[in-house]
């Protein structure tokens, strides 16, 4: 340890403002990433105090110090093995003998430590009189009062902190567990006292306390580093039966029976209520808002505002950056000569990066939403009133919002599955969210449904394609959290904290950093990709004496329109000819079975890897037409025209766009998400082979019926 | 009074089995009740037909089943038998839970009708009897791991005699639970219990002890989620929302 810099981590409850706290002091000097090997986020900061650089780490929330959840074990973990020289314990003030359970968690590791009584302005409110001095006597750890919202006790804290990293620990034995308890507890921490190898800086009394508890990481240390673990494990078994038969539990129940015990103690002793404590206005605003009858109106017009936010607000925003790129991209092409590194550039660079950044308005937007949704406490009265649905699928309630999501864009909805604790519940939203159709896929219905079919029946098959990915979904849902993700969902025990007015500048950190980690991880991704996808649909380039047909043509064409038309044509063969093209063919050959043969749609598809929306407009490329959309009536002509399209193989397509790959936007952020290529793969094989199977039968049922041509 | 319809021990599961599906939702189907007892589907309504024929089912091709007055009778009589066994097992031999439970599907079928008559007697007294009672137990469970300690003798002694003087009236039953207590998703929207006990089912019973529902904690229902679960309760002070399943475990003591 450098003498002139210190690491601070910051542990808390969910809700206790540990946040607040860490954007005060670190301001923009923050940045997230991953603890080795899992998906919790690890979020570090810096600041400078008196000379003395302070490195910040934010642990995740947690309610207790167990083995049983993932962010509590990286929590624990990052204490034990990174020994921080002073933990510091956010505690909500007016929710004091909750948070305090950590608190004596937090004791007991031995490790330097300062408590800080955050939301004091709202205990003072609710009639609770702390007198800290007391209870830091009691507890032997210092307490600081603080208001992080208004940036009161910052000074004190930091103070405090650099103090106590001078000091050391506090006596970890202060909470007693009770005559029983503790002679076990004397009895196997000496057995692990007496071996050598286990003697590290965890103290035995505290190995002793968690075998008891039955925690498996400490359970599987014994194993491997004594020298007979046996002889432990069986004096631990002795004791767990001993105690489960005095006191008609297991020796965990009692333990954190005592826990509280203690607490409530101290508590009696320092903490004065003056009157019935109570979130007063909270419950009030409850009684309307998880009320039987309004709570779910209330929960679908704010997710209706959420969407509109999102998407129509951001959506005039997207149309500026296509612009702006579509812009850079002309002008750029202007200054280069012909040839494949203006393509390279215009199409490739500037068309991927375009690509990345046309999300942003969106991902921005829609977590601004969700940061005020998440920190005013209504995002957990949105999981308590949607539970039930989502819990007979499978999921969790917290999963509803991503599903919603998807009807905009899938890549901010697995983005917004981050709110999800459980790691199954989570990769299962994740995995099914691509089935709920996003809006790039609607171009591409339009298309079809719209040239095969009288307006009122297009209408009614687009409603019926997004209904069956909905269908989908829910089907998928469960056989994935029955078969490949099983396991119990942690339970659904979830606190409801008090609503509070979310601070702009937390809110705007918040969104800012989604937005940043959007960029920086899933952008490189997606720009990888679009420069491969040029690459493909680009080379090899038309052989010459085709190049040179063209060109004669063109010379001796006679007005625009005609040049206009020959380049169409030409463009189309370049297609054709290209590993794209071939890719199409070949694509085309899987698809036969299920009635998608035909090389164009092939291309097309694959090209749909890129971007929904391509496939509209490398269709319009495919019959010569240049730039096309799906109102376009020239395009409509042509697959009418078109013998291999009827009104099935339509259908069919449909089906399939909806079902396969996502884009790779898309596939981008599930692997940032999953933080592996695990999933990501999982997603393409999954999704592509679930499209051919429900292609298929949607094509031989409608043959059998009848309705093939 | 039935005429003496002896039903066959399996038949017997299949009253058991129903009668206990039918506390939890009023009517039970051919599938379930074939899942609980592990047979087929087949075999079920085979067995059905014949407690059909006998009178104590309700019961038509492909239709949900039902108990008739006679069989809800038995079915009673014999939840309550198997109940009682497995009290005298588990809170008096101290064997664990699940043993206790499969071994009292067992016995139920093979002791006579009086000899368990005086085995709810025999619980019952260990209740009240202030030589046996809780310590008693304790020592009991000493002696199958350490065998018989006569050094104790003497102050376990003196220590029943200190509990008979202290509140004789105010005793709880020491074995076994209050007739007054309920368990959490039981409750309504409004009242109030103290938590008296927590059933150990894995991390969640360990979430919500983390979480402040401990013995002794006094918690108040607050409302019930608008599609029927979870439920919101206020416990230490603060809101918790939890499943009714994971409420069913935690044993309360209404106010």
């Amino acid at each position: 340890m450098q003498t002139n810099s210190i690491t601070i981590a910051l542990a808390g409850n969910p809700n206790s403002g540990k946040t607040t706290v860490f954007n005060n002091l670190t301001g923009s000097r923050q940045h997230v990433g991953n603890y080795p090997g899992v998906t919790v986020e690890k979020k570090e900061g810096y600041l400078t105090h008196k000379g003395h650089r302070i490195n910040i780490v934010d642990l995740p929330g947690t309610y207790s110090l167990t083995a049983y959840s993932l962010d509590e074990m990286v929590a624990r973990d990052f204490i034990i093995e990174k020994q921080p020289d002073v933990v510091v314990n956010i505690i909500d003030a007016s929710n004091l003998e909750r948070n305090l359970y950590l608190a004596t968690q937090l004791m007991e590791l031995s490790v330097p430590l300062v408590l800080v009584f955050n939301m004091s302005d709202q205990a003072k409110h609710m009639g609770y009189k702390i007198d800290h001095e007391a209870l830091s006597k009691l507890l032997g750890v210092p307490i600081v009062p603080a208001v992080a919202t208004q940036g009161k006790g910052m000074d004190e804290l930091l103070e405090a902190a650099l103090a106590a990293a001078a000091d050391g620990a506090p006596d970890a034995s202060r909470i007693k567990y009770g005559a029983e308890i503790e002679e076990e507890l004397a009895k196997i921490a000496a057995l692990i006292a007496a071996e050598k190898p286990l003697a590290s800086h965890l103290s035995p009394r505290w190995m002793a306390l968690k075998l008891l508890e039955a925690d498996e990481p400490v359970r599987r240390k014994v194993e491997e580093l004594a020298r007979d673990p046996q002889l432990i494990l069986d004096a631990v078994e002795k004791s767990s039966r001993h105690l489960s038969s005095i006191f008609g539990e297991d020796p965990e129940t009692v333990i954190a029976d005592r826990r509280y015990g203690f607490i409530s103690g101290a508590c009696q002793e320092c903490v004065r209520s003056t009157v019935e404590a109570r979130h007063e206005t909270s419950d009030r605003i409850d009684a309307i808002v998880t009320n039987r009858l309004l709570g779910i109106p209330i929960f679908l017009g704010l997710m209706w505002v959420v969407f509109e936010i999102t998407f129509k607000v951001g959506n005039p925003f997207m149309g500026w950056i296509e612009d702006l790129f579509g812009w850079f991209g002309t002008t750029v092409a202007a200054a280069l000569p012909q040839g494949y590194l203006r393509s390279l550039i215009v199409d490739g660079v500037i068309g991927g990066v375009g690509g990345v950044l046309v999300f942003l308005p969106n991902i921005l937007l829609l977590f601004l939403a969700l940061a005020v949704l998440e920190d005013s406490g209504y995002m957990a009265r949105a999981a308590f009133i949607m539970d039930r649905l989502m819990h007979k699928i499978g999921l969790h309630g917290r999963s509803f919002i991503p599903m919603l999501i998807g009807f905009g864009c899938n890549v901010p909805a697995i983005m917004a599955a981050r709110t999800i604790e459980s790691r199954n519940d989570r990769l299962t939203t994740i995995m099914v969210n691509p089935l709920i159709s996003c809006s790039a896929r609607l171009p591409v219905y339009v298309l079809l449904a719209g040239t095969f079919f009288t307006p009122d029946t297009a209408g009614e098959l687009i409603f019926a394609v997004y209904f069956l990915g909905i269908v989908l979904a829910v089907i998928m849902a469960k056989i994935f959290r029955k078969f490949l993700l099983p396991g119990e969902s942690t339970p659904f025990v979830m606190e409801l904290p008090p609503y509070r007015m979310p601070t702009p500048k937390s809110v705007i950190i918040h969104m800012w950093e989604r937005g940043k980690l959007y960029v920086r991880k899933a952008g490189t991704i997606i720009l990888g990709f679009s420069i491969l996808m040029w690459f493909l649909s680009t080379f090899p380039a038309l052989p010459e004496n085709l190049q040179k047909d063209y060109d004669a043509r063109i010379e001796a064409a006679a007005g625009e329109e005609e040049v206009a038309a020959i380049e169409n044509e030409m463009t189309e063969k370049a297609l054709e000819t290209s590993y794209a093209g071939h890719i199409g063919r070949g694509v085309a050959v899987l698809l036969k079975p299920v009635g998608l043969g035909n090389w164009k749609i092939g291309t097309a598809l694959f090209a749909g890897f890129g971007a929904k929306e391509v496939v509209v407009s490398t269709m319009g490329t495919l019959y010569s037409l240049g730039e096309t959309d799906e109102e376009s009536t020239d395009l409509r002509n042509a697959l009418r025209k078109d013998s291999f399209f009827t009104p099935l193989v339509a259908v069919v397509m449909m089906v399939f766009v909806l079902i396969y790959v996502p884009c790779m936007a898309t596939v981008a952020v599930v692997k940032r998400e999953t933080n592996s290529w695990r999933w990501p793969l999982f997603l393409i094989v999954y999704s592509t082979s679930l499209a051919w199977i429900i292609s298929g039968i949607v094509y031989w049922g409608g043959t059998a019926l009848g309705y093939g041509g | 009074m039935s005429a003496a319809v002896k039903l066959t021990g399996t038949l017997e599961d299949y009253v058991e089995a129903i009668a206990r599906i039918v506390s939890r939702k009023s009517v039970a189907r051919v599938k379930e009740i074939a899942d609980a007892l592990g047979v087929h589907k087949s075999t079920a309504t085979a067995a059905l037909k014949r407690l059909g024929a006998a009178g104590f089912v309700n019961h038509s091709p492909y239709g949900a089943v039902t108990l008739t007055r006679l069989g809800t009778k038995r079915g009673n009589e014999i939840l309550a038998r198997h109940r009682l066994l497995r009290r005298f097992l588990e809170e008096i031999l101290l064997v664990p839970a699940k043993k206790a439970d499969a071994n009292a599907c067992r016995l139920e079928h093979v002791l006579d009708k009086d000899v368990l008559k005086r085995l709810e007697n025999y619980v019952s007294f260990v209740e009240k009897c202030p030589r046996a009672g809780v310590r008693w137990i304790r020592g009991f469970d000493y002696y199958c791991d350490e065998g018989f300690d006569e050094s104790r003798c003497r102050r376990c002694l003196e220590l029943a005699i200190e509990d008979l003087e202290k509140r004789p009236s105010d005793q709880q039953p020491i074995v076994g639970e209050k007739a007054t207590m309920a368990t959490l998703d039981q409750m309504k929207p409004g009242q109030k219990a103290k938590v008296v006990r927590v059933e150990r089912k894995g991390p969640a019973t360990r979430r919500i002890a983390d979480m402040g529902v401990v013995r002794g904690a006094v918690v108040e229902v607050v409302k019930v989620a608008p599609l029927g679960d979870p439920i919101e309760i206020k416990v230490k002070g603060y809101n918790l929302s939890l499943r009714k399943s994971d409420a069913a475990g935690i044993t309360v003591e209404p106010e």
